[in-house]
């Protein structure tokens, strides 16, 4: 009984935390190139003024 | 009697170059630094996803999965309480906001800042005393656990190169953190997250594959019995008390009260973000305990019916060894024999990367602490961005130093992560206290905030060494830290209660 409950866990846990995963590591890179794009911006800003 | 590990020169490759890759991320983003906010919370420019991947990332260290594995490999699936007790009270506080949606909306950068505004400035000291000390204690044995790590994993033998490794973990890590400060370590936490996170399902998935589901719950119960998979039974060693401290420790405190997570919802672009936030952590809140804590019962299965596994793990009745030290080694042990070459090398540079993000997000956090909460009030405030900067380098040296020292001096008497939370307990017993009153109770004073700090410091009598010096020894670490928290809040209510605000 319980070694059925803690499989059923086992499994929803990874099974549910590889969807988070997977959309993290998508939306994460959009974001990290986002805070990596104010380096850009911010080094044009200095060297024009 | 050894055993040999798979691991080979090809990893050895995999992890130099994934590791320059990291130091390279971090160092860019120096340039990324304008002022204290940047350094120390990304400027509030955090959004979801890099949100969730730092809080997973920083909090799904290294350190983490080998004492969660340790908890497997001695307690069975009974441990896995422990996971399913953090993913459900991260869940509530992000569907509730408790504690740290009201913090996030005062906009402070630490909580001892919080204690200022709603205490006094000499709470915020005292408090970001005693935090910044129970901190750097807490983490005053990762390098060691990375050093056994590393040895086990790798098959290196000789103690000496596992230093030199360590040491050479450790300044890197000095060197990102110290010129990037928070934008780098997003940046790193993001990198890690997505290899450990891949790479640990595949370690799970692959290690049910070999072993097989029934070979794995017959190995729990011929060396647990029912207390491999209950952990309310008093022989698991866990039993209701810990429970409870479970709920408490690695439930809320460890989402809504510890500094470095507490961080992460300052660094947050919004409230709305931060409840997304803890939403989403929630489920890696719960896989950091159960994914490494299966390998370490999966460690367990294989090293039972490995001769040279079973002489060291196990002793003659077959119960896991007891010396702590020993079984902290178990699940890399049992990584280094399963895992291809290749996919072991990913796997270990994952994990040393991990190592590395929770030093660096703690190093800046210890640091910070103390410029922004204890030496800038104490100089009036007259420091200006560039000191303050410049002091937190200084000091994250300083703490680098004193973990190198402290690792080699200390003798861990019990688990790992035991002693993480007896020693994390000194600040958060009665950090909790002022948290909850401080935010939800008008009458809580002064000098209540100071009687719960300072009873919190009694949660130094549960680290094994002290326990044992002051004949202490028939009270669990749990036990004793409970009743601290209990103390903290009851000396803060009766102030409440006895004095009003403003006769403190």
């Amino acid at each position: 009984m319980w070694a059925t409950f803690w499989g059923l866990f086992l499994a929803a846990s990874l099974f549910v935390f590889a969807g988070v995963a997977i959309v993290v590591t998508v939306r994460g890179f959009g974001e990290a190139r986002g805070l990596l794009g104010r380096e850009k911006s911010q080094d044009s800003d200095s060297s024009s003024s | 009697m050894s055993i040999e590990s798979n691991f080979g020169w090809f990893d050895w490759a995999i992890v130099a170059v994934y590791l320059a890759g990291t130091v390279w991320i971090g160092v860019r983003a120096n340039r990324l630094i304008r002022g204290m906010d940047d350094y120390v919370v990304a400027g509030r420019r955090l959004k979801s996803a890099l949100a969730v991947a730092t809080m997973i990332g920083s909090e799904l260290g290294l350190v983490t999965v080998v004492y969660s594995a340790q908890k497997g490999f001695t307690g069975g699936f009974a441990a896995f309480h422990i996971g399913l007790i953090a993913g459900i009270v991260t869940l509530l506080v992000g569907l509730t906001g408790f504690i740290v949606v009201p913090l996030r909306s005062m906009g402070v950068m630490t909580i001892p800042e919080f204690y200022e505004r709603r205490f006094s400035r000499g709470v915020r000291i005292t408090g970001g005393l005693i935090l910044s000390i129970s901190g750097i204690l807490n983490m005053g044995l990762f390098l060691k656990a990375g050093a056994l790590f590393v040895t086990a994993l790798t098959g290196l033998r000789d103690p000496v190169w596992v230093s030199v490794v360590m040491t050479v973990l450790l300044v890197l890590v000095l060197i990102y953190t110290v010129l990037g400060g928070m934008v780098s370590v997003v940046l790193t936490d993001y990198v890690q997250f997505v290899v450990l996170s891949f790479g640990l399902l595949a370690a799970a998935g692959l290690s049910v594959f070999h072993l097989g589901w029934g070979r794995i719950v017959a190995s729990v119960t011929k060396v647990h019995g029912a207390s491999g998979f209950d952990p309310l039974i008093e022989g698991s060693g866990f039993g209701p008390t810990y429970v409870v401290w479970m709920i408490f420790t690695a439930g809320l405190v460890s989402c809504a009260v510890w500094q470095t997570s507490v961080m992460r919802a300052c660094a947050a672009e919004s409230v709305e973000v931060v409840r997304r936030l803890y939403r989403w952590s929630s489920i890696g809140f719960l896989v950091r305990f159960v994914v490494p804590q299966f390998l370490g019962i999966c460690a367990l299965t294989y090293l039972l019916d490995h001769e040279a596994g079973r002489s060291i793990f196990f002793d003659e009745g077959l119960r896991p060894t007891a010396d702590p030290t020993t079984s902290l080694q178990a699940m890399p042990m049992f990584l280094s024999q399963l895992l291809p070459v290749g996919l072991i090398g990913l796997i270990g540079a994952g994990l040393l990367a991990a190592f590395m993000s929770t030093h660096d997000s703690y190093l800046l956090c210890w640091s910070s602490v103390i410029v922004q909460d204890v030496i800038s009030p104490l100089t009036g405030d007259r420091l200006t961005d560039r000191t303050r900067l410049l002091l937190s380098r200084v000091l994250i040296v300083t703490i680098g130093i004193f973990l190198l020292v402290w690792g080699l001096w200390y003798e861990l008497g019990q688990d790992l992560w035991d002693y993480m939370a007896v020693s994390g307990a000194i600040y958060f017993t009665g950090a909790f206290a002022l948290l909850l009153t401080g935010l939800y109770w008008k009458r809580a004073n002064t000098l209540g905030a100071y009687l719960a700090l300072g009873a919190g410091c009694f949660a130094v009598l549960g680290l094994g060494p002290v326990k044992t010096a002051v004949g202490l020894d028939a009270w669990t670490g749990a036990e004793i830290g409970l009743a601290t928290t209990v103390l903290s809040l009851a000396l803060m209510v009766a102030s409440g209660f006895i004095f009003r605000r403003e006769e403190i």
